[in-house]
């Protein structure tokens, strides 16, 4: 069954959007159902997992609109605001190497991660726990290539400026 | 060779350079610290991205979406008797109602007469329908005697014609009946077009 194959991915993509455990799995619930009354809107010459991810993402999108969450334009640079600003690599900075062991970093990063704009943390997500490729998420988001590489490496830069403050 | 930017740390760490461009980044790390960290830092940090636990989903998820499909629904719907779904009640209402208001319109009786009127069509349909089901019994009655005593007849046939013959015959007729009842069955099936049943 298609629910039992794909659910372990989109809960762990709508989770990590919502941070909540058990809404996560209502909303994906729903995102099961989206997509089965959309089922003919399928073209079988695309990944069926793009295209439930496609599903899942403008679901994402009517519930931030609905919760009036602003979620960020890809078609414009996001504003990071003065303390957001991606840093530059600086000789004798703080280390996250130096700082965490990996466990706990990503103790850290899963709350860093709730801190991101809706849509890199869309992207992030997609990218380092769904695995999707960056031609996946051009594909999903209708974007270019570049602007999905661009995105994510936005997303990182900000984690890496959160994650080196200290805790 | 400049220090790094960010997104030339990503793309390196991607695989995304050229061959040259990779070997150019490379002879930088060998001998810049700070764009060494630089590449480390970002490299544990996708190395924690990427092994970052996944959510629980508990067994029943898939039941559940299941259940909220609208087939699932409408099956749940039409497996509740007919008296329980407030859906037929509304339906029955609506078309008495509209009977009623039909009758009256049609035939210019008022309601307590076509009421009377409606009950004695039911009731004489009701009277005739027992009466039906009571002849029908009778018959089935008559039929089974019928069918008992020919099964009697012919298990009695049998028990004397087992007493006649003796056991050797009996078992060679028995397989003989049973190599008749295999060959019809394969024949039966050969005839039957593939992957169906005739």
């Amino acid at each position: 069954m298609i629910v039992r194959r794909y659910q372990q991915p989109i809960v762990n993509y709508v989770g990590r959007m919502v941070r909540e455990r058990e809404l996560a799995l209502d909303i994906s619930q729903d995102v099961f159902l989206k997509a089965y009354a959309g089922l003919a809107s399928y073209r079988p010459q695309f990944k069926f997992s793009t295209w439930l991810f496609k599903v899942a993402s403008n679901y994402m999108i009517d519930y931030w609109r609905k919760k009036k969450i602003a979620t960020v334009s890809l078609d414009r640079a996001p504003d990071y605001g003065e303390e957001e600003r991606p840093i530059q690599v600086a000789a004798g900075g703080p280390s996250v190497a130096r700082q965490y062991e990996l466990a706990e970093l990503r103790g850290r990063l899963e709350a860093a991660i709730g801190t991101l704009p809706v849509a890199l943390r869309e992207l992030f997500v997609w990218r380092h726990v769904n695995g999707l490729s960056y031609e996946e998420m051009a594909e999903i988001k209708g974007i270019p290539v570049g602007t999905v590489k661009n995105r994510v490496f936005q997303a990182k830069e900000m984690l890496k400026t959160k994650l080196e403050e200290r805790p | 060779m400049r220090c790094l930017a960010p997104d030339r740390i990503y793309a390196y760490l991607d695989g995304d350079l050229s061959e040259p461009e990779r070997l150019a980044v490379q002879a930088h790390l060998a001998e810049c610290g700070a764009c060494r960290t630089a590449v480390a830092e970002r490299r544990l940090l996708a190395e924690a991205a990427d092994g970052l636990a996944p959510i629980a989903v508990p067994d029943d998820f898939a039941a559940s979406v299941a259940a909220r499909l609208p087939w699932a629904k409408a099956l749940e719907a039409a497996r509740k008797p007919i008296l329980l779904r407030p859906a037929a009640w509304a339906a029955a209402f609506v078309v008495l109602a509209l009977a009623g208001a039909g009758g009256m319109l049609l035939t210019g009786a008022s309601l307590p007469e076509l009421v009377r009127a409606a009950s004695r069509f039911l009731w004489g349909n009701i009277e005739g329908l027992a009466s039906f089901l009571a002849k029908s019994a009778a018959y089935a009655a008559v039929g089974a005697r019928v069918l008992g005593r020919l099964m009697g007849q012919i298990f009695e046939g049998f028990r004397v014609l087992t007493s006649l013959i003796g056991p050797e015959i009996q078992l060679a007729a028995l397989a003989a009946a049973l190599i008749l009842a295999g060959a019809g069955f394969a024949l039966w099936r050969r005839r039957a077009p593939h992957g169906e049943r005739p």
